[in-house]
């Protein structure tokens, strides 16, 4: 295996960037071996070489002062970095850098909780702590605050929320619950975001916007800064707690149950973000697919009812709660009933109704704010099996759902894959998850996963829908899309890339942004 | 108590009654002269071993994919694994991937097994071309992962030799393990060396 550098950058910089990091962080928290550390930076479900996204060495610092240490070598010696925190973004590429020989910056060693308060109800916390770490924190203290986890819950905190990760409880929208930022810029400034940067600020994690533009949204998704702390906001646990789950039994409930849901997400009746999820979702986190089926192709219709009477689900197997006092939660819940349970066939269930059965369990610690790992379980449905998310958003309609749906199901099952799938109901839109998963030992299957994908986003995109967060491969695909006006948002991403890091440093090729000097590497 | 040396020399006849292995130095030793134990992750809670983790330097702890995402190189970790000689461990796909990416770049995966992955008695062996060619009777004389664990836990490995060494992968029919896919792994820390 060959060292690729990065574009643009010959071995005595590369060496000299090398030595330099090494002073910063210690020889021990450089990583340069080919055959036996970077690959822990590979993307491990690609389905193109992974050469593509092979990085040329990672850095670990311990510290902020470290990070800025590393971000000035970098700027020294031309050096394009590729921030991580856990790294366990495996839907999307996971800790592997979007340009060939970039050098990951790993924040996992940066795991401190810095704060919980208690009485505002927020946490602070840097990028190497996960939603399980702070969860056991939480216990250990007694405090009486729930986080909103992703699933699975090893993901880290901060990196699920810059990358625009959501969760399951009321506070399942987790940009919206950021506020305060710590950012260490190209130049290797320091800078606190919005109330932050008032000296002595006493409300730096009480009020996101500050005086002037809000800036913190543009460090997330993007490459122009590197995020070494962040404020988040946590739910106060509330005196009730009380999930549900509703089976509908065909595929063209969807439409009504999404129109259904609409209101009641609307007016906050179903506070948290509730799911709509496909059976095989269900199937895959309980199951080994050839225990049902084992030629290829899509499950047949004979396989796919026996695992709906075996985990006695339905087609759509809708999740929610209702949360607070148990007045308003009964009431809440009789509102819930009428109209979600009135679709014919349609069975709603409760904790009592669902004991032993993982697939409720899971969803219904996750909807509580309890991190847990049991839908990582996919990776059995297929042994060896990986898989890319492709993740529409979508309107909270009826035809919008059946229309996203049957654009991505027929496209799939003809490209010889399944459907599994889920629609998370946030304020207004739909998260649309589908979970493309391939044998990794087949290398035809997994060239036909790449090209149904990028098939997806043009069919998406004719429909008037684009997707919020993706993979390494994807990610100038899908900035492509956003074109509206000759790209205008585009161009003036670009500009603000050329401004806030002229070097082009920091996670080139991120969503598509790439600095001037690789700009010709993208799209 | 089971001593290092018949452990290795396979006198109580169990270890190679089901296997065919040269007497090996082993990666467990005695717990009184070894002062880094080994550490054996596994589903099962009393993994059916040819001896007890208690007679060898050898520490047992549940795998789950919870564990697996737990395990952690700060010492206040829930479960840190800085202070182990070497690592193996059984259990589903998703939870060796799991617990192979939490160990990250501090420890190298000398070994991966996926068993009854592509076909019930296929199992492929990723690792140095040495230790492949060593594992190849191994796999084949295994009733069951817990044979095979302890084939593993019996290796004498030269990590300066195998770190030099690129790895491969190898296919073996043998016999199958259980009815749902397996898999396995066996890792040394890396900047011990």
């Amino acid at each position: 295996m060959e060292r690729i550098l990065p574009p643009q950058v010959n071995g005595e910089a590369f060496r000299g960037f090398v030595a330099e990091a090494q002073k910063a962080v210690g020889r021990d928290y450089v990583y340069l071996d080919l055959e036996w550390e970077l690959p822990a930076y590979n993307d491990e479900y690609a389905t193109l070489p992974k050469a593509l996204h092979q990085p040329s060495a990672a850095v670990a610092p311990a510290n902020v002062a470290q990070v800025q240490a590393v971000v000035r070598a970098a700027g020294r010696y031309g050096i394009p970095l590729w921030p991580i925190s856990t790294g366990k973004n495996f839907a999307y590429g996971g800790p592997a850098p979007r340009l060939a020989g970039a050098v990951v910056l790993d924040l996992k060693r940066m795991n401190r909780i810095l704060e919980v308060n208690e009485k505002h109800a927020y946490a602070v916390v840097e990028p190497g702590v996960s939603y399980m770490d702070m969860y056991r924190h939480l216990q250990s203290i007694g405090s009486k605050l729930w986080i909103d986890p992703a699933a699975p819950g090893w993901g880290g905190m901060l990196g699920n929320l810059v990358d625009h990760g959501a969760g399951y409880t009321p506070y399942g929208d987790h940009l919206l619950m950021q506020c305060g930022m710590e950012v260490v810029l190209a130049d290797g400034t320091i800078a606190h975001t919005a109330m932050g940067a008032l000296p002595g600020s006493r409300t730096t994690h009480l009020y996101k916007y500050g005086l002037g533009p809000w800036a913190d949204g543009l460090f997330t998704q993007s490459n122009f800064g590197v995020v070494t702390r962040i404020g988040i906001w946590l739910m106060p646990e509330p005196p009730g707690y009380t999930p549900f789950m509703i089976t509908y039994e065909r595929e063209e409930d969807l439409y009504e149950v999404t129109e259904r849901v609409r209101p009641l997400k609307l007016n906050n009746i179903i506070p948290n973000a509730a799911t709509t999820v496909e059976m095989l979702w269900e199937a895959a986190v309980q199951k080994q697919r050839r225990h049902y089926h084992t030629g290829k192709g899509p499950l047949p219709e004979s396989a796919r009812k026996k695992l709906r009477a075996d985990l006695q689900i339905g087609v759509w197997n809708f999740y929610g709660a209702v949360y607070g006092p148990a007045p308003i939660m009964e009431n809440n819940l009789e509102i819930i009933r009428d109209s979600l349970t009135s679709i014919p066939g349609a069975k709603i269930y409760f904790d009592d109704d669902r004991k032993g059965d993982i697939g409720w369990e899971y969803r219904r610690q996750l909807m509580r704010g309890i991190p847990n790992m049991t839908e990582y379980n996919q990776m059995n449905w297929i042994p060896n099996g990986g898989h890319m998310d492709f993740s529409p958003i979508s309107p909270v309609t009826g035809e919008d759902a059946m229309r996203q749906y049957s654009l991505i199901r027929d496209r799939v099952n003809r490209a010889g894959f399944d459907y599994i799938g889920e629609m998370l109901v946030g304020w207004r839109d739909m998260h649309h998850i589908f979970a493309l998963v391939y044998d990794l030992q087949d290398e035809a299957e997994k060239r036909r996963a790449n090209q149904l994908f990028g098939e997806l986003i043009d069919a998406a995109a004719a429909e008037g829908y684009g997707e919020y967060r993706t993979h390494l491969d994807f990610m100038d695909k899908i900035a492509g899309t956003y074109n509206w006006n000759d790209a205008a948002q585009q161009r003036q991403r670009e500009r603000l890339k050329d401004a806030l890091d002229p070097s082009g440093i920091l996670g080139p090729g991120k969503m598509g942004i790439w600095p001037q000097r690789l700009r010709k590497e993208g799209v | 108590m089971m001593t290092r040396r018949n452990f290795l020399t396979g006198t109580t006849g169990l270890l190679c009654g089901a296997t065919v292995l040269p007497a090996w130095a082993g990666l467990v030793g005695d717990p009184r002269t070894d002062l880094r134990p080994v550490l054996l992750l596994s589903e099962h809670p009393d993994p059916r071993l040819p001896f007890s983790p208690r007679e060898v330097s050898l520490e047992h702890h549940p795998l789950s994919l919870e564990r697996a995402a737990a395990i952690s190189h700060q010492a206040e970790g829930p479960l840190s694994v800085d202070n182990y000689s070497a690592l193996v461990a059984l259990g589903t796909p998703a939870a060796i991937f799991a617990l192979r990416t939490q160990l990250g770049s501090r420890w190298r995966v000398v070994m991966r097994g996926m068993h009854g992955a592509k076909a019930a008695r296929l199992h492929e062996i990723h690792a140095p071309a040495s230790l492949a060619g060593s594992l190849a009777g191994a796999v084949g004389a295994a009733r069951d992962e817990y044979d095979f664990a302890g084939n593993l836990l019996a290796l004498d490995l030269d990590p300066r030799e195998l770190f030099k060494q690129k790895r491969i992968s190898r296919l073996h029919q043998a016999q199958c393990w259980a009815d749902t896919a397996r898999a396995s792994l066996l890792a040394l820390p890396g900047r011990a060396v």
